[in-house]
């Protein structure tokens, strides 16, 4: 019951606030107006895919950083601790509460802003190219952008309480987290990359993931792929190592090998990690 | 009588007990120092010191809000802790200036706390309707809880300390910025809820102490300098003192001055022109002092408008225990036989 009662409070404290009112006013305006601008433009999956830029990229990720830097630090914690933490909860229903409610108010601002315009780009009659977005796709790609915006929480959730100060948290936050396409490149790990993944968004909505004859089809590929490549290997020697370009919306058949299942545990294994750890500091920590 | 019954429970008839608790904070600022006390079950508990004594820091031990640098806290025989739910059912606390989310109304606060205290919904509500009418918080009820002022803000702390039902209130200086009126509302409950609850007031206001506790632990500088019945506290007094409020003429008074300037048995300091406080030797019956006191002032021919006996009698034991604390020196170290002779006794000091 606790757990229920302080979720169901911060919600009505995180939404009757400005922040969250103004992100999610503003997040859904965005994206009708990009709606509105590419019409006639792009094609279903690649409008997906501009949708959900502002939450993978920039300028969303601010706010969802804030929002979890600012969960549990500076005089608000004083009012929780003498308002609530001398109740009889512990401190992981405490600190699960403040979470879960910052995750399911970055969920619903996230259905709120992309769902219902996605829809209406794929479903409407738009004078562009053909193409086919898949309903397994769509999943998979919302599930994926999911995942990755609750580490950027997690993220934000860890450093406001390490830092105890909201601003302080949400500055460094910026300077992890900005960079963070540079790092992952250079560790050749790039499809972790939140611009890679939006990238990587027009193949995961074009791809049918849950079928299992194609699927079946492209571990076959796969297979021959590698025979291939053996093959190769032993006639020519090991091969050189590429260099992998950085693709955009016009190259996005470079993400074929996406692989959503390891970036999305990866993320998830990270934002678990990271809810962790804030724990942990905030269960050490004298009030 | 203690009966162990497992590390961390113990059974006992007190409501808190310490023993050695310590908190350090950053190696720096020693806030609890070797703190070893016991408060009984069912009185009122004046925790008196100077600012910076230690006071707050202790309760916050007690809720699990801080923990301790070293030793234990028990409340009801439960050890305190940042995840001793059991401890915090029992306990009520109100913090010096407390702090609420100032978008709910009282109601919808108190339901919340209700709730954190897994108070079923038919139990919580009706309660809660009864406590702020009990405040007097039901005129403002329909308000959000940052229109509401500083004695309604008590009020709201005091009666979400009482949602829970809780043996045992912990309250933080609970009339610190109060008005008159409000802080006599205060101290009437205390007096209230203290007949069927253990009531901890943390405080150095002494006349609230005085007015309403029957139990007192003084602290200072991080240690319990004397824990005790109020009674006890008072008899540590060297001395017993009169203050007379007299009326008469001006020539009358200097008479009395005179008859009093020649007595070597009693001390005398007069307040103002009208007022002197008489101070009577160690030893001397008290009914004796004072039928001799009556008689120079009728000698005199002046009117008695008052008499008040025992004067500032807590202001001064707790005075004196200060004094006599910081006059031990280095004698307040406790070798740990010592310490452990004193935790076993009724009243460490």
């Amino acid at each position: 019951m606790p757990l229920v009662a302080l979720t169901r409070f911060e919600l009505r404290t995180l939404w009757g606030g400005w922040l969250v009112r103004l992100w999610a006013g503003a997040a859904v305006l965005l994206n009708f107006l990009t709606l509105l601008s590419w019409w006639q433009v792009l094609p279903n999956s690649l409008l997906v895919a501009t949708l959900l830029f502002p939450f993978l990229v920039f300028p969303w990720f601010l706010v969802i950083i804030t929002l979890g830097a600012n969960a549990v630090g500076g005089a608000r914690l004083e009012t929780l601790a003498d308002g609530f933490l001398s109740r009889p909860i512990t401190r992981l229903e405490f600190i699960l509460a403040s979470w879960l409610a910052r995750a399911i108010t970055v969920l619903a601002v996230f259905a709120l802003a992309v769902l219902p315009v996605a829809l209406i780009g794929i479903y409407a009659d738009r004078p562009v190219v053909e193409e086919q977005v898949t309903v397994d796709g769509m999943i998979v790609a919302s599930v994926l952008v999911v995942i990755v915006l609750l580490g950027l929480l997690s993220l934000g959730f860890l450093l406001g309480i390490l830092l105890r100060n909201g601003w302080i948290a949400l500055i460094l936050a910026f300077f992890v987290w900005y960079p963070i396409n540079v790092l992952l490149a250079t560790f050749r790990v790039e499809e972790f990359s939140p611009i890679s993944l939006n990238q990587a968004a027009p193949v995961v909505l074009r791809k049918s993931w849950f079928l299992p004859g194609e699927r079946k089809e492209q571990v076959n590929l796969a297979a021959l792929q590698e025979q291939f490549s053996e093959f190769m290997r032993n006639l020519m020697g090991p091969p050189q190592p590429q260099r992998r370009e950085r693709g955009f919306f016009s190259t996005v058949n470079q993400y074929e090998d996406i692989q959503p299942a390891r970036v999305g545990l990866s993320y998830g294994l990270v934002t678990i990690l990271l809810t962790a750890g804030a724990y942990a500091i905030f269960y050490w920590r004298d009030l | 009588m203690t009966l162990a019954t497992s590390r961390d429970t113990v059974l006992e008839d007190v409501a808190i007990r310490t023993v050695h608790l310590t908190k350090v904070y950053g190696r720096q600022v020693i806030a609890v120092n070797d703190l070893t006390f016991e408060v009984p079950r069912g009185v009122i508990f004046g925790f008196l010191g100077p600012n910076g004594a230690g006071k707050t820091t202790t309760l916050r031990l007690l809720l699990g809000l801080q923990r301790p640098t070293a030793g234990v806290a028990y409340v009801f025989g439960h050890r305190c802790g940042p995840n001793a739910t059991a401890v915090r059912q029992r306990v009520g606390f109100l913090p010096t200036h407390p702090q609420f989310p100032g978008h709910l109304r009282p109601f919808e606060y108190l339901d919340l706390v209700g709730e954190l205290c897994r108070i079923p919904a038919d139990v919580r509500r009706p309660r809660i309707a009864s406590l702020l009418r009990a405040v007097g918080l039901l005129p403002v009820a329909d308000r959000r809880i940052r229109s509401l002022s500083t004695g309604e803000l008590t009020r709201l702390g005091i009666a979400a300390s009482l949602v829970g039902d809780p043996p045992l209130l912990l309250w933080d200086e609970p009339t610190a910025g109060l008005d008159p009126a409000a802080r006599r509302f205060a101290l009437d409950l205390i007096v209230e809820l203290g007949r069927n609850r253990t009531v901890v007031i943390a405080t150095h206001i002494l006349a609230d102490i005085d007015r309403v506790c029957n139990y007192v632990g003084v602290m200072h500088e991080g240690q319990m300098i004397f824990c005790g019945p109020m009674d006890e506290m008072k008899r540590r007094l060297d001395c017993d003192c009169f203050q007379l409020v007299l009326a008469g003429a001006d020539e009358n008074l200097h008479g009395f001055r005179r008859l009093l300037d020649g007595r070597t048995d009693l001390k005398v300091s007069w307040l103002a022109d009208n007022t002197v406080q008489i101070t009577t030797a160690p030893g001397t019956r008290r009914a004796q002092a004072l039928a001799e006191l009556m008689r120079l002032v009728d000698q005199a021919q002046l009117e008695l408008s008052s008499i008040r006996s025992g004067v500032g009698a807590t202001e001064d034991a707790y005075l004196q225990l200060l004094q006599e604390d910081r006059a031990h020196g280095f004698k307040r170290f406790q070798t740990p036989a010592a310490s452990a002779d004193a935790s076993s006794g009724a009243n460490p000091v």
